[in-house]
């Protein structure tokens, strides 16, 4: 009974204050689209894009702006600096593969997941990991 | 002479001037002029901005550390005036718990229904700084918060300073959840604090394409 207790309150432990966050490496994506199209929807109709796409999982492929690594943050701008999309990099999947974002650079064409946060100048993609 | 001379330019400006009426040319016209404009207003570096600012609240109690943290935050200051603005995606506000994060997002602050925190201010005292010294100065902000779909007038200290071409900024202040009418729910009130503390954290750079 004790035993039983004490696994059933750690398992409720567990699950209110240690439960990750989505590995993006394993997520299954809700969507898988250019980046290009994902700033056209957003830019054309922002209100329509958010409940399409606020949270979900998606797969974005597109040509590489800019590859930012400061204060810990490591990011990707795909196709525009000011309009296209700002990829903000898992900062532990990071850590572990520091040699992902190395060899990226202006110009190739890469896809990302992760998850979409919604738009401000750009179309803003947080908790990012690399697939190719 | 004189006359041969003019005879030669004046057909050349007859030529010039139908095709500016071509849609095309008078386009590039109007792009040209406006690349003039915003050229000599970089020469000023009379924007700044940063799209990877930081805002950190904290609403944490003795029972529960409550803490999120956004580095996507973009922000403007107009140097001319002291005018600034912050936006901030409300998803991309992350907390060390998933489960809070999906809490915070969908039964507090209901971010599908109001993704954007944005802030449209000024710096009151904005004659009285002066960035091109490196010692930190005082500014006295206020402005519009919305929030929530809430609008609201807010004041907040910060500290500017310069810093190898940079404006860094650096401001706390405090909001009640209650004023952007965000409902704590009875079973966790005790635990969540009634007031969010809000730290801002930004490195302005000058702007430029």
């Amino acid at each position: 009974m004790v035993v039983l207790a004490v696994v059933a309150g750690g398992g409720a432990y567990w699950y209110t204050f240690m439960l990750p966050h989505k590995n993006m490496k394993n997520a299954s994506p809700d969507f898988k689209l250019t980046a290009k199209n994902i700033f056209t929807e957003f830019s054309d109709n922002e209100k329509a894009a958010n409940t399409k796409y606020l949270g979900k999982v998606v797969e974005l492929t597109g040509e590489v702006a800019e590859v930012k690594n400061e204060d810990n943050q490591s990011s990707i701008i795909l196709e525009d600096m000011l309009f296209g999309v700002s990829v903000y990099m898992d900062s532990s999947y990071c850590a572990a593969n520091p040699e992902v974002l190395r060899d990226k650079s202006k110009g190739q064409i890469i896809t990302i997941r992760g998850q979409c946060d919604g738009m401000l100048n750009d179309v803003v993609i947080s908790r990012a990991v690399i697939i190719e | 002479m004189k006359i041969a001379i003019k005879r030669k330019q004046s057909p050349s400006l007859i030529e010039a001037l139908p095709s500016v009426s071509n849609l095309r040319d008078a386009k590039t016209l109007t792009l040209l002029i406006f690349a003039l404009i915003f050229s000599t207003g970089l020469f000023g570096q009379e924007i700044y901005f940063t799209k990877t600012g930081t805002i950190i609240f904290d609403s944490s109690t003795p029972l529960e550390t409550i803490h999120a943290e956004n580095k996507q935050v973009t922000s403007f200051l107009k140097t001319s005036n002291g005018e600034l603005n912050f936006a901030a995606l409300i998803k991309s506000f992350k907390f060390p718990n998933a489960l809070m994060e999906e809490h915070f997002n969908e039964n507090f602050i209901e971010s599908s229904q109001f993704p954007k925190a944005v802030f449209k201010g000024k710096i009151l005292n904005w004659s009285e700084i002066n960035l091109s010294k490196e010692e930190e100065q005082s500014a006295d902000i206020e402005g519009e918060l919305t929030l929530h779909g809430v609008t609201r007038q807010i004041k907040a200290k910060a500290k500017l300073h310069r810093q190898n071409g940079k404006i860094s900024g650096r401001s706390e202040f405090v909001v009640s959840a209650e004023d952007f009418n965000i409902k704590i729910p009875a079973l966790v009130r005790d635990k969540i604090a009634k007031v969010i503390n809000v730290t801002v954290d930004i490195k302005y750079e000058p702007y430029k394409e």
